[in-house]
């Protein structure tokens, strides 16, 4: 073997140059047209060239995905927690931009009423079944008595009923012992609202010869002193007139949300002196 | 006993401080069990003398302040629960888990058809049919819940006792 190399080592480095020359060329690939010598190039040295760069690529695919990911793990959890910071945050924004939208409504409501009121809010339900009625955060020490009445910039919610020094128990206008006074705004009908329970009020004494359709809306009339006068109900949903009644059925929505969380309570005694609900 | 009325006042304060204002805003009315009621029931069943009055005046009590029901008829009320219980307890030799149920689903029963014949009386509409399921819902609830609940809390008394 020795002697081999030691007679034709010119020729091997020769050749061994030329493949050099050879792979340049076709590396650098210079635009050229193709050429035999190309042509032989690629062929005679394709199987290099494969081989390298598979080690080429897989040497990259090892360190890529393997020795480099350390760490990612780690990485990607922190920032997985921090989305979730991030989405809390931005409810917790929402959340706050919406009650600041409820604020404002009632503040609105607040500066045009000719009735001093105070905010407060809903931190309560009752859960008995028979009655309905929610807890206020403004007691007898903000000056709330039995009686008053309770709104929201959509309607009518209560009315307060008992009172403790810091919180407040009100009677919603669904619960069956509510009555008011009440004016369906079209056709200027009086009638008597009394509570009929899942957030609707029923309308009674509303004669038979009265106009009142559905759509109608429904104020209090505030003579009956419990309610502000014009304070919305709700708009009528069903009217059903009995041939054997002298009266209609009208059923009327509860325009106030069942759900509010804050409320305005009308810091005026009512005209006629409250009797609790009996 | 007295330790065990006191334990029995607060579970029920708790339960009930919860489920007036917590779980409102999120769970439907009929599908949150009454627990002051089944604090007095419990007292009834289980307890004896003063401490079991005790633990009954103070769920009813707690019944009469989340309540908008008229001036002290929730109190008075829950009273007579109490007494009706003390009556059964007497009469009751077995206290198994189908007593418990039965006696449990029958007093909120009777309860509930009783409120709702007062309020006909007086004037209100008849409820929506939507309304009784609900009612029926809730019944079967508490009861089903009173099971397990009283069961585990008798059977740990029993075992401090020997």
């Amino acid at each position: 073997m020795t002697d081999f190399i030691r007679k034709w080592w010119r020729v091997l480095l020769s050749g061994g140059m030329l493949v050099l020359v050879f792979q340049l060329f076709i590396a650098r690939g210079d635009g050229g047209g193709p050429t035999v010598g190309r042509f032989v190039g690629i062929d005679v040295f394709r199987p290099v060239t494969a081989a390298v760069g598979l080690v080429t690529r897989g040497a990259s695919v090892v360190w890529g995905r393997y020795v480099a990911l350390v760490g990612v793990e780690t990485r990607n959890e922190s920032l997985r927690r921090e989305v979730a910071n991030l989405r809390t945050k931005l409810d917790a924004q929402r959340e706050t931009v919406m009650e600041n939208r409820r604020l404002k409504d009632l503040l609105r409501i607040a500066a045009t009423s000719d009735r001093p009121v105070i905010g407060a809010r809903v931190v309560g339900r009752e859960v008995s079944p028979w009655f309905q009625a929610i807890f206020i955060d403004a007691g007898s020490g903000s000056g709330v008595e039995p009686g008053m009445a309770v709104l929201t910039p959509a309607g009518g919610v209560g009315r307060v009923h008992k009172v403790s020094r810091g919180i407040s128990e009100v009677v919603l206008l669904s619960d069956g012992r509510f009555t008011a006074d009440v004016i369906v705004e079209r056709g200027r009908v009086r009638a008597v609202a009394e509570g009929a329970g899942e957030g609707t009020v029923r309308l009674k004494y509303v004669s038979a010869t009265n106009d009142v359709r559905p759509g109608d809306r429904v104020i209090f009339s505030g003579f009956d002193g419990s309610m502000p006068k014009g304070t919305v109900l709700g708009p009528v949903v069903s009217v059903d007139r009995p041939k054997e009644s002298l009266f209609q059925k009208v059923v009327v929505q509860c325009a106030a949300p069942t759900d509010a969380e804050e409320v305005l309570v009308v810091m005026a005694r009512p005209a006629i002196p409250f009797r609790p609900v009996p | 006993m007295i330790r065990r009325a006191l334990l029995v006042v607060l579970i029920v304060w708790a339960c009930t401080a919860i489920a007036v204002f917590v779980l409102p805003d999120f769970v439907p009315w009929f599908l949150i069990p009454e627990t002051a009621f089944l604090g007095v029931v419990f007292a009834g069943l289980f307890l004896s003398g003063f401490p079991a009055l005790l633990c009954a005046a103070s769920c009813a009590f707690l019944r009469e302040a989340v309540s908008s029901a008229p001036q002290c008829t929730m109190f008075l009320g829950t009273l007579a629960l109490f007494v009706a219980v003390r009556h059964l307890e007497h009469h009751l030799i077995v206290r198994n888990e189908r007593s418990v149920l039965l006696s449990v689903a029958m007093f909120l029963l009777l309860e509930t058809v009783s409120i709702r014949i007062i309020m006909s009386m007086r004037g209100a509409g008849a409820f929506p049919l939507f309304w009784i399921v609900e009612e029926a819902v809730r019944i079967a609830l508490t009861s089903l819940l009173a099971v397990p609940v009283f069961m585990s809390l008798s059977g740990r008394f029993q075992k401090v006792r020997e």
